[in-house]
């Protein structure tokens, strides 16, 4: 055997010869027998009722790159067209994803500022325009608008608008219900919106 | 690869991939080219030349039907040893709990030696068991290098580490080998 021998510069040690390594090369040495002669043909023997190996997909991909793989020309053209497919589709497809986030209604406008500036103070203009007609009837005396007196609410709510839709409803007792279910109330803004007053 | 003997990494790959498309004759030319030294780092692990045999041979059929993953990334004879050494490192931890449950099962080997064969008997199972007790990945660097005769690029090659850690899987394994082969004292 052509092997050189255990050398402590190996493993980068320059000092005396390892004990351990000095003692496992001596057994290495004592234990040196030949296989029977007939052991290859046996080894072959039990190969031939194997079936044919076949190459795992990665070594084939590696064969392939190396250029080892059967028929790796066309193969290799393949394996660049369909990269280059990716490619091209994952760069179109990101794309589409962006325009579509950027289409997507309130998405990167701040909302809050717009809310703001919509409602500089209370106006009792709002009143009329979100009063629903009340269901006549008989016995259901729709209450008036003008006839309640709004009182700015104390609520710094910023989407006014909506939160005081009034839900109409049907008071059999006039005297008491009409004021507060039916008629909004127009919202006092928060500060914000009343600082424009101040100037 | 100055401390490679198995050579000629790429007729391995050329042994391999004309295996891989069908020509089985091809592998005759890996078993007769490597069974010398499987049979022997067998040996040197199980220390029965029947157990070394049929390891061999078992190892041989395993590297054939798992040829399709070698990737050639290193020479076929050390993949094929990394194959043959844990073979048979399995087949002796079997063989022990077979002895463990027929603790009176006779010693094949020393019962008609001498008596400094037998001495040299007893000091060879102090090296094979003494490596067999170590834990991995030491036990695999320390076979593979000094049973299997492989070089350190050889056994990086073979078990996909870098040729550093293979180093100080080797300098460490060796450290803990020194007590157990009764050495604590000189290292």
């Amino acid at each position: 055997m052509s092997r050189p021998p255990f050398d402590p510069d190996e493993l980068e040690r320059h000092e005396d010869a390892d004990p351990a390594a000095e003692q496992l090369e001596a057994y290495a040495r004592s234990v040196a027998g030949t296989p029977p002669a007939d052991l290859a043909d046996r080894i072959m023997s039990a190969i031939s009722k194997e079936p044919a190996p076949r190459r795992s997909p990665d070594a084939w991909l590696a064969a392939l790159l190396a250029g080892r793989a059967p028929g790796h020309r066309w193969a290799r053209t393949g394996v660049a067209a369909a990269s280059l497919v990716l490619v091209v589709g994952g760069v179109l497809a990101a794309g589409e994803l962006v325009r579509v986030i950027g289409d997507r209604p309130g998405v990167g406008t701040s909302p809050s500022p717009a809310v703001v500036s919509a409602s500089p103070s209370p106006s009792p203009r709002l009143t009329p325009s979100i009063t629903p007609t009340p269901t006549p009837a008989p016995t259901v005396t729709p209450s008036e608008p003008d006839a309640s007196t709004p009182e700015p609410s104390d609520s710094s709510g910023s989407t006014f608008g909506q939160s005081a839709t009034p839900i109409p409803t049907e008071t059999e007792h006039e005297s008491d219900s009409h004021g507060g279910a039916e008629t909004p109330q127009p919202t006092e803004t928060p500060r914000a919106s009343g600082g424009g007053g101040d100037g | 690869m100055e401390a490679a003997w198995h050579d000629g990494a790429v007729d391995d790959r050329r042994i391999a991939d004309a295996v891989l498309e069908g020509d089985r004759d091809a592998f005759r030319i890996l078993v007769e080219r490597e069974q010398v030294a499987v049979f022997r780092a067998c040996l040197r692990i199980l220390g029965r030349p029947a157990d070394a045999e049929d390891v061999a041979q078992e190892s041989f059929v395993m590297a054939y039907r798992a040829l399709g993953s070698y990737r050639g990334e290193g020479p076929l004879g050390g993949w094929l040893m990394r194959i043959a050494t844990r073979q048979a490192y399995r087949r002796l931890s079997q063989r022990r709990e077979t002895l463990e449950l027929s603790p009176e099962l006779p010693q094949a080997s020393s019962s008609n030696d001498p008596v400094h064969a037998t001495l040299a008997g007893e000091r060879q199972d102090a090296v094979r068991t003494a490596v067999a007790a170590l834990s991995e990945p030491y036990r695999e660097v320390v076979a593979l290098r000094f049973f299997s005769e492989l070089s350190l690029e050889e056994i990086a090659g073979a078990t996909g580490r870098p040729l550093n850690t293979v180093k100080t899987h080797l300098r460490r394994g060796l450290e803990r080998l020194r007590p157990l082969l009764g050495q604590e004292a000189r290292a």
